[in-house]
């Protein structure tokens, strides 16, 4: 996606970052130029790199006080016309719910990164987890459908962040990008390419807050443009005055903020498929547990076993319509996750053959001899 | 080489595995390899057994944590005993034998006298590190030398450049004369 080519911040070319450096590399090259944020194992050298790369492209740096002004910087550098991030790991992203509410209630495109670690609370702060995805969908109060999106290595650490502020700037909403300590502190080599394609928001004419567009997305000015403006976390109409008494209003308003996510998915959605032509069982993963799940299929189909892959790079909106299909023409359904099941829920919810979930929350990657091995216990 | 070489490196916390690592990784991308490189992390990269891993590809590598090493570069007896069984078989063994006495297993062994070389020519043994890169260097020909000189050149903390670089060489030395005896 995306409507304009630009260079990105790097000149084109083979590099070898950590997943962390990936994320500030990409976020620069869809044109971020605010970072607002407070260090957190295993996300600080996201903030890190921001603080050295920002100031090269003219961007503004933030340390904030802690994560809740962080996210209040983020969405008031969003209304100023800046593309803007900030990055945390779990506690922080707990802080940033009662912000990341009003960024989606006030349309207000931005990225948060939370680097997964094992939790809840403080809970193992270096080691890998991935127990916050039901924190991303229902995290804060009320009704609103989020974007998350869920890399499996570094240059998708690269890859997604870019494509995290497209989908920001082309649909006015906060979009999570969902990574894992195991990928954000792994290096790896990555290509970047010598041109991306990125989206910029829609600042034309017409009220900001509309309700009639085709779309479901209403064009956005920023302050300084010379309208009158009114931004609320309240209820409010086209132009943004509160109206927090009218029902319709209300209606048309929450509504209105899932169409333009419902009516989108195709646009949104996105999952990969691996090796599940005729396959028997299929698993179902994300993030670096389908790295482990692509080498045990790979092996399993060595050994003459029908197993494949579906991954998802994207979390939420979650993809029901390519699970349900898929689990038609499997024998076996297997989950491998990181948390005890939080998407084995959703895949539950469709699923048309029996479902094996696997949870494992030690704080350690599932590795592709436990999945190979489940697959088997399954077959016999 | 092979199409996917599995390498670890190990002592303990403060020798340099986690910066040689990198380098070593570096490397490989100048090699025009694919590498995942996963290390220890924070209090874990400090005292105690210290671990980094290094996978270099000529095809994309799937899971990039190492299973099975077919190198191990092993700078205590600790870690020498910790990843031994993860050894595959026929691998190869680089150790230092001021740290580190090996059993008799069935895999190539070079002993690289790397703390002692560091500390005759340092007097220090912090170098021992770029010395057993050194030493992979000429013993497996998957890096040039050209492109671990550039490697370190490039990302080894710039006021140690010019020792890191006559510690590779060293390195490189001693391995020629290991290869010489055997």
């Amino acid at each position: 996606m995306g409507d304009r080519r630009v260079k990105p911040s790097l000149p084109e070319g083979r590099y070898f970052f950590s997943g962390n450096e990936a994320v500030a590399e990409g976020a620069l090259s869809a044109g971020c130029r605010f970072y607002g944020g407070y260090p957190i194992t295993p996300s600080s050298e996201i903030m890190e790199r921001m603080a050295a790369r920002l100031p090269e492209f003219d961007g503004v740096f933030i340390q904030m006080e802690d994560e809740i002004a962080s996210i209040a910087s983020v969405i008031g550098a969003s209304w100023a016309g800046a593309k803007a991030m900030t990055a945390t790991s779990g506690p922080g992203f707990s802080l940033m719910q009662e912000g990341i509410g009003y960024a989606a209630f006030t349309e207000a495109p931005c990225v948060v990164v939370d680097i997964q670690r094992a939790g809840p609370s403080t809970g193992q702060a270096t080691k890998v987890g991935s127990g916050d995805l039901m924190q991303a969908k229902w995290g804060s109060h009320g009704d609103y459908l989020p974007i998350a999106l869920s890399p499996w290595s570094v240059q998708e650490m690269f890859d997604l962040t870019i494509r995290a502020f497209n989908l920001a700037e082309r649909f006015r909403t906060p979009v999570f990008l969902m990574g894992e300590e195991a990928t954000a502190h792994l290096r790896e080599s990555i290509r970047v390419p010598g041109e991306i394609a990125v989206s910029e928001r829609n600042r034309g004419e017409g009220p900001p807050f509309g309700t009639d567009e085709p779309d479901g997305v209403p064009p956005m000015p920023v302050f300084g443009d010379g309208r009158k403006l009114l931004v609320t976390g309240s209820t409010h109409d086209q132009e943004g005055f509160r109206k927090t008494d009218d029902p319709e209003t209300h209606r048309r308003l929450v509504e209105r903020l899932h169409k333009k996510i419902l009516n989108h998915q195709d646009e949104i959605i996105q999952t990969e498929a691996y090796h599940l032509k005729g396959a028997e069982v299929g698993i179902i993963a994300y993030g670096f547990t389908a790295r482990s799940a692509l080498f045990a299929v790979q092996r399993l189909r060595k050994a003459g076993v029908a197993a494949g892959l579906l991954r998802l790079q994207t979390l939420w909106p979650f993809p029901y319509d390519v699970v349900e299909s898929l689990t038609r023409s499997l024998k076996h359904c297997l989950t491998f996750e990181m948390n005890m099941g939080q998407i084995s829920g959703e895949i539950q919810k469709v699923c048309r053959c029996p479902l094996h979930v696997t949870t494992q929350v030690n704080g350690t990657i599932i590795s592709p001899a436990t999945m190979e091995t489940k697959v088997r216990e399954v077959l016999s | 080489m092979r199409e996917i070489t599995q390498i670890r490196l190990a002592g303990f916390g403060g020798q340099g595995i986690v910066l040689a690592g990198m380098l070593l990784g570096f490397a490989g991308v100048r090699e025009g390899l694919e590498v995942a490189n996963a290390n220890s992390y924070g209090a874990q990269a400090r005292g105690s057994a210290c671990k980094a891993e290094v996978i270099l590809g000529r095809k994309s590598i799937v899971f990039p944590h190492v299973l099975t090493s077919d190198i191990l570069i092993v700078l205590s007896q600790e870690a020498y005993k910790l990843f031994l069984p993860d050894m595959a078989d026929g691998g190869t063994i680089l150790f230092d034998p001021y740290h580190v006495t090996p059993g008799k297993t069935p895999h190539t062994f070079h002993g690289i006298p790397a703390t002692q070389t560091a500390l005759k020519t340092f007097r220090t043994p912090q170098p021992a590190n770029i010395v057993m890169l050194g030493a992979f260097t000429e013993l497996t020909g998957i890096i040039s030398e050209a492109n671990m000189t550039a490697a370190i050149r490039e990302n080894a903390p710039p006021r140690f450049v010019d020792a890191n670089l006559k510690a590779l060489a060293l390195g490189i030395d001693l391995a020629k004369k290991t290869k010489g005896a055997s």
